[in-house]
């Protein structure tokens, strides 16, 4: 893992696609009868996801002896944050 | 029967609800028409299954075929009716061809879909969601924002095609006509 950057590219890109495929079938208007709701939901599924992810860090460096993957921790953590950030600010507006 | 359109607040127990302008007939219609015996204190009603065609019970969760009920008078008031229609055409099938039940003071499980059979009981018919879950759905499960379910509250709704929440009304905005039928009943018991 001697490049970091791409690695926090790779998992960047992967938390930012949804929040593309949202706004593209929001857009388009392709998301459900039910809209909001959908993304909130959305929003609280990735927020999980990423909060299991940097949970994970730990005990994957232990387990596989990869002591670098230290160096994505904030970073997950930080797209959990926003990402809870948002889902819980939108179940408090709608 | 004649039909009519009847335009209904629908309000579904998870929490999104709808207005829908339903075509059908008062369900007493049908049942004057069957002359019920005095001791027939209860309609139950059973939806259409067919096996090769549907989902399995297992993977629905619940028991098929799709079973519901009402107290006599509920079955009897006006506002119940068997529908047949919506937004002026035919029902398809995934909203409850050929015949279904709308009950607009109720939760959205109650309005049975595809009915085939119904029966006159002297006793409390079982309903599908009670079994599935008898602490989170009761028998009457009717529309109250002041008894949550047992995982989410009842006090709001989402209206589909709007983008906050409104506040949900006792029996769904049909209290003047059917909080009568309940009169001295525990709604909190009686869930």
């Amino acid at each position: 893992m001697r490049n970091v950057g791409f690695y926090k590219l790779l998992f960047s890109v992967s938390a930012a696609t949804p929040l593309f495929l949202l706004v593209w079938d929001g857009w388009r208007g392709q998301l459900g009868a039910n809209p909001v709701e959908f993304v909130l939901r959305t929003f609280g599924v990735l927020t999980l996801i990423f909060l299991l992810l940097t949970l994970a860090v730990t005990p994957a460096r232990r387990l596989f002896h990869v002591n670098e993957l230290i160096r994505i921790r904030r970073m997950l953590a930080l797209w959990s944050f926003f990402l809870c950030r948002v889902a819980s600010l939108g179940l408090f507006l709608f | 029967f004649p039909l009519e359109e009847r335009i209904y607040r629908f309000r579904c127990v998870e929490g999104w609800s709808m207005v829908i302008p339903w075509v059908g007939f008062p369900l007493k219609l049908l049942l004057d028409n069957v002359q019920p015996l005095g001791n027939a204190r209860y309609a139950a009603f059973q939806s259409h299954y067919d096996p090769d065609v549907m989902q399995s019970s297992f993977a629905a969760g619940i028991e098929f075929p799709y079973v519901e009920g009402l107290r006599m008078d509920e079955a009897l008031h006006p506002l119940t009716i068997l529908a047949v229609g919506l937004y002026g055409k035919v029902l398809p099938n995934q909203n409850g061809a050929p015949l279904r039940l709308v009950v607009p003071w109720k939760y959205g499980f109650k309005s049975i879909k595809s009915v085939v059979k119904i029966t006159l009981l002297e006793s409390e018919p079982p309903t599908t969601w009670n079994l599935a879950a008898p602490n989170e759905y009761g028998f009457y499960s009717n529309v109250n924002p002041d008894v949550p379910h047992r995982r989410w509250s009842q006090a709001n709704e989402r209206r589909i095609g709007e983008i906050g929440m409104r506040k949900t009304l006792m029996f769904n905005g049909y209290a003047e006509e059917v909080a009568g039928l309940y009169k001295g009943m525990d709604l909190r018991t009686y869930f």
